[in-house]
């Protein structure tokens, strides 16, 4: 389960801006970010974010808290888009629809809600950074579908098929599956599938996730495709 | 309160008519009374200065001109006429019925003696008897006739006493006209008078319903000045502190939920580090796994209890939600997973069934029904969810074989932080969240005793014609 938190050559010499006042949430996030081979900067204000934004060697990624004692994180988010192309992951204990709208209008590239996991983080880091350097890497269409064994996942078109036969699965089950397959063998937490699926906006049942993994299951034809690990989550089985 | 307040001032209004009225009708009816004896006696003292001639001749015989001059007096006033002589024979008579009965002797009638003196002095006498000859009410008049000191004669006038009471109804009719124009018009005064009053209490009603919904914003007309108007401003004081209590308490559920995810933040990446530096057969490694499933079941709190706080307190707009459909289609998300546990879940509804919900409000109450349901029901049984479209609006049952629930306990169990299960699962908000959903949209939710032997947890939804399920019609009693 730990296998996507070993340093990580792709990671390597990514520099990150963290930009939080928490002592606390920021030392375990430094030390996680680090210990993942990213090259990380902490500011704990708003005027040193853009203090380093502006410098020779600006950040690749920057991860800004809303809550900043000096000055509006959103007004921080607004000013480094103004000047800068760099992606912003907006870092935040609010995660009400509107404010996540306001900050990605504001220019921010990514939301995440506190409480977030490290696997959650760097995931997104890699995602917001898989976007933006997309367009020089041309990425092939082709690209865009992942094969595990007699599966096929195609994020782009949201379809699955397994041995060539296209299986329905509801937008959600897809959302579910495609994540589990981020990382195949990984174990997710089912925190985690419901925040990274529903993103905060659900509140159902607890077996909400248990719900559609078992519609997955039940649409793949064997249950050893996802695989329950008593006490934490799923992961991607292969039967 | 409209209709009473004008019910009141039309009601004080007729008594007051009713209080003048019934003294003025019946004395109008004494004055018209006398006035007609007044005008009889007259004519008949001069009817008998016209008689005194033929009286005189003996025998008494009425001349052509006193017959003609009776008849053509009987002819316009329609009264009856005698004129009889001192020992009580008639010498004229006019008037329906008594023509042609000169010489016959009037004097066994009592007016008549009174008139001729026979039992005393010879006086003139008017009023009401009952006439057996006509059988009718008369009023009469008999005055006597003299000549010098000596009685000659009489003259009688009589008149229907019903022709009386046909002018003095005439009369107490045109005073009943006018009472009844003044009570319509008192009505319709009272009514305008009503509205006015009732119309400000109604925008304060208004107002206070506003609030009542959520709509913290809402305040009172206070222009004016009158005492309604001194009630609407303590009225607006009051939903000032009301709505400064309840942002401050809404902002704390919220403040606090937002405050607890930082440190949060930082425990799980720690744990997640601490995961991180060890090997999968770390002895500790079981410790750290419980200690993140406790961070998740904190978040899970955290998260329940800013839905709550958001359920209980935002502006929540209802849309209409076919219920059936989205019974339906979480059934058909659950399946799956009831299989594995083999667990059959039936699905019993009409092919359509609207109600009144806020959005996705009903996909979690069932969700929240259902995920309880698997959790208790044994191997094998089923779960059957209903949808009953009902005149007090759409109601959802969800129905299992499971071991049941109390009475005592099935009311509490929409609590907040109760909690089915001793086991440390779950966030105890389960349930306080559906019933939260449940009331924003004005519907219930209930626990009841299970015709399959287990629990059933049970909504009801409004509908379009429904009124709401917490609040009484505003409709009523305006």
């Amino acid at each position: 389960m730990r296998s996507t938190e070993r340093p990580d050559r792709h990671n390597g010499r990514v520099r990150i801006l963290l930009v939080e006042d928490d002592a606390a949430v920021a030392a375990s996030s430094l030390d996680g970010l680090t210990a993942l081979g990213f090259t990380v900067e902490h500011v704990t204000t708003g005027a040193s974010a853009l203090a380093a934004v502006a410098a020779v060697e600006p950040p690749e990624v920057v991860l800004l808290d809303l809550g900043l004692p000096d000055m509006d994180g959103q007004e921080v988010c607004r000013r480094i888009r103004a000047t800068a192309d760099i992606p912003i992951i907006i870092v935040s204990a609010r995660g009400d629809e509107t404010d996540r709208v306001i900050a990605l209008e504001l220019g921010a590239d990514d939301y995440l809600v506190k409480p977030f996991g490290m696997r959650e983080l760097a995931a997104r880091i890699r995602a917001v950074m898989r976007r933006t350097q997309a367009p020089s890497q041309a990425a092939a269409p082709a690209a865009a579908v992942q094969e595990i064994g007699r599966l096929s996942i195609d994020r782009r078109a949201q379809r699955v098929h397994l041995d060539g036969e296209e299986v329905a699965l509801t937008a959600k089950e897809f959302d579910v599956l495609a994540y589990l397959a981020e990382d195949p063998g990984a174990v997710r937490r089912r925190t985690e599938i419901l925040e990274h699926v529903w993103e905060g906006h659900w509140y159902g049942a607890t077996k909400t996730v248990d719900a559609h993994v078992a519609a997955i299951r039940k649409k793949l034809g064997d249950s050893a495709w996802i695989e329950a690990v008593r006490g934490v989550g799923f992961r991607l089985g292969s039967p | 309160m409209r209709w009473r307040l004008a019910a009141v001032l039309v009601g004080f209004t007729a008594l007051v008519l009713l209080v003048q009225n019934i003294p003025l009708a019946s004395y109008l009816r004494t004055v018209e009374r006398d006035s007609i004896i007044t005008a009889l006696q007259r004519d008949a003292f001069t009817l008998g200065g016209f008689s005194v001639t033929s009286l005189q001749d003996d025998p008494p015989l009425a001349t052509d001109d006193l017959t003609k001059v009776v008849d053509d007096y009987a002819k316009a006033n329609g009264a009856r006429v005698i004129v009889v002589d001192d020992r009580g024979r008639a010498i004229a008579t006019a008037g329906a019925s008594f023509e042609g009965r000169v010489g016959q002797s009037f004097l066994n009638r009592p007016e008549i003696q009174e008139a001729l003196g026979v039992n005393g002095t010879a006086h003139a006498v008017s009023g009401t008897r009952a006439s057996t000859v006509v059988g009718q009410d008369l009023i009469y008049v008999a005055v006597p006739v003299r000549a010098g000191e000596d009685v000659i004669g009489a003259v009688r006038l009589t008149y229907p006493a019903s022709e009386v009471d046909a002018t003095v109804n005439t009369r107490v009719r045109g005073l009943g006209i006018a009472a009844f124009i003044t009570l319509v018009s008192a009505a319709v005064i009272a009514f305008f008078l009503a509205s006015t009053i009732t119309r400000r209490i109604r925008r304060l009603r208004d107002a206070a319903e506003r609030i009542a919904d959520g709509d913290m914003d809402a305040r009172a007309d206070v222009s004016g000045g009158s005492e309604i108007e001194e009630l609407a401003e303590s009225f607006n004081t009051m939903a000032d502190r009301v709505q400064a209590v309840v942002e401050s308490q809404r902002g704390f559920a919220g403040d606090a939920s937002h405050q607890l995810r930082t440190p949060l933040t930082a425990l799980r990446l720690r744990l997640d580090r601490a995961a991180d530096l060890m090997t999968d057969d770390e002895p500790a490694m079981d410790q750290v796994d419980a200690a993140r499933d406790e961070i998740d079941r904190l978040q899970r709190l955290i998260d329940g209890l800013l839905v709550l706080a958001r359920a209980d307190n935002t502006d929540h707009i209802t849309v209409p939600v076919d219920i059936a459909a989205v019974a339906a289609e979480r059934i058909s998300a659950w399946q799956a997973l009831a299989g594995e546990h083999n667990v059959d879940i039936e699905l019993k509804a009409p092919r359509m069934a609207v109600g009144l919900a806020i959005p996705g409000a009903v996909d979690q109450i069932i969700d929240n029904y259902v995920d309880n349901a698997l959790e208790v029901v044994p191997e094998g049984s089923r779960i059957v969810v209903t949808v009953l479209a009902q005149v007090t609006g759409v109601v959802v049952t969800v129905d299992d074989m499971g071991p049941g629930l109390p009475p005592e306990l099935r009311e509490r169990a929409f609590d907040r932080f109760w909690r089915g299960s001793q086991d440390g699962s779950g966030s105890g908000l389960g349930l306080a969240i559906v019933a939260s959903l449940a009331h924003a949209g004005g519907g219930t939710v209930w626990l009841d005793e299970s015709p399959l032997g287990g629990l059933r947890s049970a909504a009801r939804f409004r509908t379009l014609g429904t009124t709401s399920g917490t609040r009484e019609s505003p409709s009523h009693k305006r």
